[in-house]
């Protein structure tokens, strides 16, 4: 990976956030990884977050949470500032099996892709390249 | 089923009846209405026959009389020609008083020139109708008519013979006449009596069948909006059924969907964790992480078994007929505390029972799945942080009500949450190894017993959940 990004994981299951966090960790040997369990949460730590390094921020978000689910955080997250939302590339990682969350997540813009649990690094790197292509 | 097929045959019944009063009474509406129309048309048959027969003896009358001042044979003969037609009138009215054979009927009545038409509704008229008073009362008035007739005839004989044989003088002349003149006023009577009385009665006829006819139209109009208010309540009836059997409808197939969207969530998400896990697993060589690894691995297993068991108690609890028998509650809660022994810190808690209730008559199936929803989540609700964890189960009776009791000293429920737990795949952010159907599928149950279940909770205190499930007596079994 020649461009470091930062990660923020929200998920509200325990043993999947220890998974993709320890799968990043041991793959990209990235450091900067933050989890939190709630959409609430997630947009909490968003409302702080200070991008000063201007690395660009990778957001892996689950789908089945309670009280808030990610496709309701992305319902909040659209109306966040543009300047953040700019630097934030957002994966949708899930194991659903469910047409309509699939057709969901390929339909919302803020999206670019749904990622099937548990994370494949390959996948994810080489859709990061392209990403940073387009940068 | 056997009251259903009753409730059916009643309801047969009650559409039926109205119905078969509609039929009848249309039908005798229709009889009564062509019987009249008949004994009317008779009547004026022989209303017309007494104008013939009145005419044809005036006439008679007084060809008799210039007959008898001009002594000219014409008259005798137009005389015989006219009074042909009451003497056979009189011969029909003979013979069918003694019951004589129809065509010497006819032929009489035929000579009194009524309409050939009229002849066989005039027979049956008197035939039927001979001993009903009006018609009784007319038959004697033409009778005495017929009477005067004879006499006239006897008198027209003696006139003839008088003048073929010239033995005739005018004062003579005078009498005979008088004599005609006081028979004919005596037919005139008869004859102006029987066409009264006919009327009279045909009147009366007709008086009888307007009340009969307004009698059955009001019976039809009756029945008829009985029918009619008996369909409509059946209708409506059945509108509101169906509107029921739609909302139940509704409600299971949105619980259906719900259960189709969270089982591709949660029936896939142990197996991706554990798929997780073991590439994680691959990429370690700490042992002590590895075995962090495993232990983790087994929760996923733990939470994948769960959910499995959940969906089976699921589909049986509301697939399955209520089954009553006899249950021993206390063996229930010593199975569920014994499959419940290996769970995680189990042996931390101190589970004591109090049972007033012992045997009761209830579904063991749902009263199993029950006891066990209750202990597991106690145990996985349980609060570590107290030294004195319990879990105690209590059973009372109280107004043929059958109450237990189960009580923890867990980390309690929001009050937010507290109407909410048991909806179903409802899971809060304490509950990560949920599967958000334990407390529905006990809500179903209890609710299939015709019981209610209460929920008393605060937030690090405790949880005490009762279900109350009305006893089931032998009756029911």
């Amino acid at each position: 990976m020649k461009q470091n990004y930062k990660i923020l994981i929200i998920d509200d299951n325990v043993i999947d956030q220890i998974v993709t966090r320890q799968l990043l960790k041991k793959h990209l040997n990235l450091s900067e990884i933050h989890v939190v369990s709630s959409g609430q949460q997630g947009l909490d730590w968003l409302r702080n977050f200070k991008n000063e390094v201007h690395k660009p921020l990778v957001i892996l978000l689950d789908i089945k949470m309670p009280q808030m689910d990610g496709f309701e955080f992305l319902e909040v997250y659209k109306k966040l500032d543009k300047e953040l939302t700019s630097q934030i590339i957002i994966f949708m990682l899930s194991s659903t099996l469910d047409p309509l969350d699939k057709k969901r997540a390929k339909t919302n813009i803020y999206v670019k892709k749904l990622l099937c649990k548990p994370l494949a690094i390959d996948e994810l790197c080489s859709l990061l390249e392209n990403e940073s292509k387009k940068l | 089923m056997l009251k259903k097929k009753n409730d059916t045959t009643t309801q047969f019944h009650t559409v039926f009846i109205p119905l078969a009063i509609v039929v009848l009474s249309c039908s005798l509406l229709i009889l009564v209405n062509l019987l009249t129309i008949k004994i009317l048309y008779s009547s004026r048959a022989y209303v017309n026959g007494e104008s013939h027969y009145s005419k044809a003896q005036k006439e008679s009358t007084r060809h008799l009389t210039t007959y008898l001042f001009t002594k000219e044979k014409k008259h005798w003969l137009a005389y015989n020609t006219e009074i042909k037609v009451p003497m056979g009138d009189r011969a029909a009215r003979i013979a069918l008083l003694n019951n004589r054979s129809t065509t010497e009927v006819k032929k009489g009545l035929s000579a009194g020139r009524n309409d050939k038409e009229d002849l066989d509704t005039m027979i049956w008229l008197f035939e039927n109708f001979k001993n009903v008073p009006f018609f009784n009362k007319a038959i004697i008035k033409w009778g005495e008519a017929d009477a005067s007739i004879e006499k006239l005839v006897v008198l027209a004989n003696e006139i003839h013979q008088k003048i073929t044989k010239n033995q005739i003088n005018l004062a003579e002349k005078q009498i005979i006449l008088s004599q005609i003149n006081s028979i004919a006023t005596k037919i005139s009577i008869s004859q102006s009596q029987f066409s009264d009385t006919l009327g009279d009665g045909t009147r009366t006829i007709k008086n009888y069948l307007l009340i009969i006819n307004i009698v059955l139209t009001l019976i039809i109009i009756g029945s008829v909006s009985t029918y009619y208010n008996i369909l409509l309540n059946k209708l409506k009836r059945l509108t509101k059924e169906t509107r029921q059997k739609n909302k139940k409808l509704i409600i299971a197939n949105k619980e259906l969907d719900k259960f189709v969207y969270s089982a591709s969530h949660d029936l896939r998400a142990p197996i991706s964790s554990l798929q997780g896990l073991i590439e994680v697993m691959k990429l370690e060589d700490d042992i002590t992480e590895c075995k962090k690894y495993l232990s983790l691995m087994h929760e996923s297993l733990d939470k994948q078994d769960k959910y499995i068991r959940d969906i089976i108690d699921y589909s049986r609890n509301t697939r399955k007929q209520t089954n009553i028998t006899e249950v021993n509650l206390s063996t229930l809660i010593n199975e569920a505390i014994s499959q419940h022994q290996f769970a995680k810190d189990s042996d931390k808690i101190k589970i004591t029972t109090d049972l007033e209730v012992e045997k009761m008559k209830s579904d063991e199936l749902k009263l199993k799945i029950i006891i066990n929803n209750f202990l597991s989540n106690a145990l996985k609700y349980a609060d570590p942080k107290k030294d004195n964890q319990f879990f105690s189960i209590k059973s009372y009776r109280n107004e043929n009500c059958c109450y237990i009791e189960f009580k923890d000293n867990g980390i309690g429920i929001e009050l937010e949450y507290q109407d909410k737990i048991f909806e179903m795949f409802f899971v809060t952010n304490n509950n990560n190894n949920g599967t958000g159907l334990g407390l529905y599928i006990v809500k179903e149950a209890v609710e299939n017993l015709q019981g209610k279940i209460t929920v008393l909770s605060q937030v690090n205190i405790g949880t005490t959940f009762t279900v109350i499930i009305p006893e089931q007596y032998e009756a029911k079994l």
